[in-house]
């Protein structure tokens, strides 16, 4: 039997993934920035006909980007509106491409959230590199490269958790797909008794119906081979820490949980302290934005997340609104110098709602239905709790002159049509006209969230501090 | 931890390492090429993480 070793004596004892990064200096990391940043400029400007444009038409010139409150205030914010339209079926990645497709190594796309998805083109690079993105959480909460993992997921083409596979692999460890043809929960249990896994990755609604699932089948799931989970794809285990709890108990695990958004998808690791995430700073820069003034936050106070992206350079990000609204705090008690976001994603700037891992929007909701052949404009989203799993129905009113015999008809179209667009099956139901309830503007509440108090208290935690 | 001293030694030799690759980078066989590509990255990725690169394109000149 061969009796090498993955990593040296040294190596197994560090504290961090990578102790010289992680606690490098402010100020060092901050001229790094800097200079990297300046780096990302020039080259976006000379390969990118989205920023050349955006730049052009805002008059920047990178020379005068001497630091980085000029970098925030002179370069111009850049969202996920400004990108998609150019996206079409014969310019797949739009404007928004900085190289040749023949150096394209994979595509990948947002959840679809606006009804279409947003595409992005990684390079061979940037492959591994993001996926490394994830290594400091793997390694701050404890796991190892001789550690085992189980995605509980479909590889389709969401980025965040083909990262995360690209991280475990880059990480030195073992990877077990939990995809496949005719794949069930059940079918993953068994796979979880059979191969043991040591590490879970899936999202924190999909982790505790798993671990429901489990205990139908006389299995104990905190008696398994599973010694750590790693979260993403919604808030969880970091944000939320009732549902840590009840990770941590029903796995008998140890919890951790990244930050990401689909677009550019490195994560932001969380902290070994607990209860929020680390930026990572190798990968990017970010700042916390007051979304009213526009200003830079202090310290403590809640803002939009802004990041500028370091990791491909096939599709870029600059000043990227991620719409998270969160806490930056500049020192953290684990020694890890990278930006602190304290109490994790504590809301969105736009209105959001993550069912299953996918993130929707209300707006995108309504789009479809109020375009929707035989459906009219007042419906409600009502959410409920089952199972540990967030459940939403849609209630729409049918328009005045479709007959209540084409009611169930016109739902089933309707659940396609936002599975097709959202990518998520809804429940759909089609009601009489004037059924549902009227606020005084004529209007009906769109929201109507029937999940239980102590869960929405947990929620609402997350927005008190600015409302 | 890891001394400023033995970072700024390995950033020098795989600085040194890097030279040494590119040389080789158009040898004309594709297995050879891409390895020493990948390799490559690899390289530009540790002195990325020691704060010495500051280009997030391994394709272009060597930072010195």
């Amino acid at each position: 039997m061969y009796k090498g070793k993955l990593l040296s004596a040294k190596g197994y004892q560090a504290r961090y993934w990578n102790e010289y990064s992680q606690t490098m200096p402010r100020e060092k990391l901050n001229e790094l920035h800097l200079k990297r940043i300046k780096n990302v400029l020039r080259y976006a400007y000379e390969t990118n006909k989205f920023y050349r444009e955006l730049y052009d038409r805002h008059k920047v010139n990178i020379d005068d980007i001497k630091t980085l409150d000029d970098f925030k205030y002179k370069v111009p914010l850049t969202d996920k509106p400004m990108i998609q339209p150019s996206q079409t079926p014969d310019n797949l990645y739009g404007d928004n491409l900085s190289v040749d497709e023949s150096f394209i190594a994979g595509h990948y796309a947002t959840s679809g959230t606006t009804g279409k998805p947003l595409y992005e083109a990684w390079e061979d690079y940037a492959i591994w590199r993001i996926g490394q993105s994830w290594c400091p959480a793997y390694w701050s909460v404890g796991i190892r490269p001789e550690d085992t993992f189980y995605f509980a997921f479909d590889f389709g083409g969401f980025a965040g958790f083909w990262s995360a596979y690209f991280g475990a692999l880059r990480f030195g460890a073992k990877v077990i797909s939990g995809a496949g043809v005719g794949m069930t929960t059940e079918k993953r249990i068994q796979q979880i008794l059979e191969l043991k896994p040591t590490v879970l990755v899936a999202t924190p609604t999909y982790t505790l119906h798993m671990a429901n699932a489990a205990r139908e089948m006389g299995v104990d799931p905190a008696k398994t081979s599973i010694k750590y989970y790693v979260g993403a794809g919604e808030p969880g285990s970091a944000s939320i820490p009732m549902i840590r709890k009840k990770i941590e108990e029903a796995w008998g695990c140890k919890c951790a949980e990244v930050l990401g958004v689909s677009e550019p998808p490195v994560v932001a690791p969380t902290c070994e302290e607990g209860d929020g995430f680390h930026e990572e700073e190798m990968h990017q820069f970010a700042w916390v934005r007051d979304p009213d003034t526009g200003k830079e936050v202090n310290e403590g106070d809640v803002g939009e997340r802004i990041i500028t992206n370091f990791s491909n350079y096939a599709t870029i990000w600059i000043n990227y609104r991620t719409h998270d609204l969160v806490r930056p705090i500049y020192s953290c008690p684990c020694g890890c110098t990278w930006l602190y976001y304290k109490g994790g994603v504590l809301g969105r700037t736009d209105h959001m709602l993550t069912y299953k891992g996918t993130n929707i929007y209300q707006s995108a909701v309504e789009n479809i239905v109020s375009s929707f052949p035989g459906a009219s404009d007042y419906f409600q989203l009502v959410l409920t709790r089952e199972n540990e799993e967030d459940l939403m129905t849609i209630k729409v009113e049918a328009k005045e002159d479709l007959p209540p015999e084409q009611y169930a008809t016109v739902a089933e179209k309707l659940r396609m049509e936002l599975k097709a667009k959202i990518g998520v099956t809804l429940p759909v139901e089609v009601v009489p006209v004037q059924s549902l309830p009227r606020s005084a503007g004529g209007k009906t509440r769109r929201v109507i969230d029937l999940r239980p108090e102590d869960y929405r208290m947990e929620l609402a935690k997350k927005y008190k501090s600015f409302e | 931890m890891v001394t400023q001293q033995e970072i700024e030694k390995m950033v020098r030799d795989i600085k040194q390492a890097r030279r040494l690759i590119k040389e080789h980078q158009e040898i004309g066989v594709p297995e050879i090429e891409r390895s020493l590509r990948i390799a490559d990255m690899n390289l530009h990725w540790v002195l990325w993480v020691c704060g010495e690169a500051v280009q997030y394109l391994p394709d272009l000149p060597l930072e010195e």
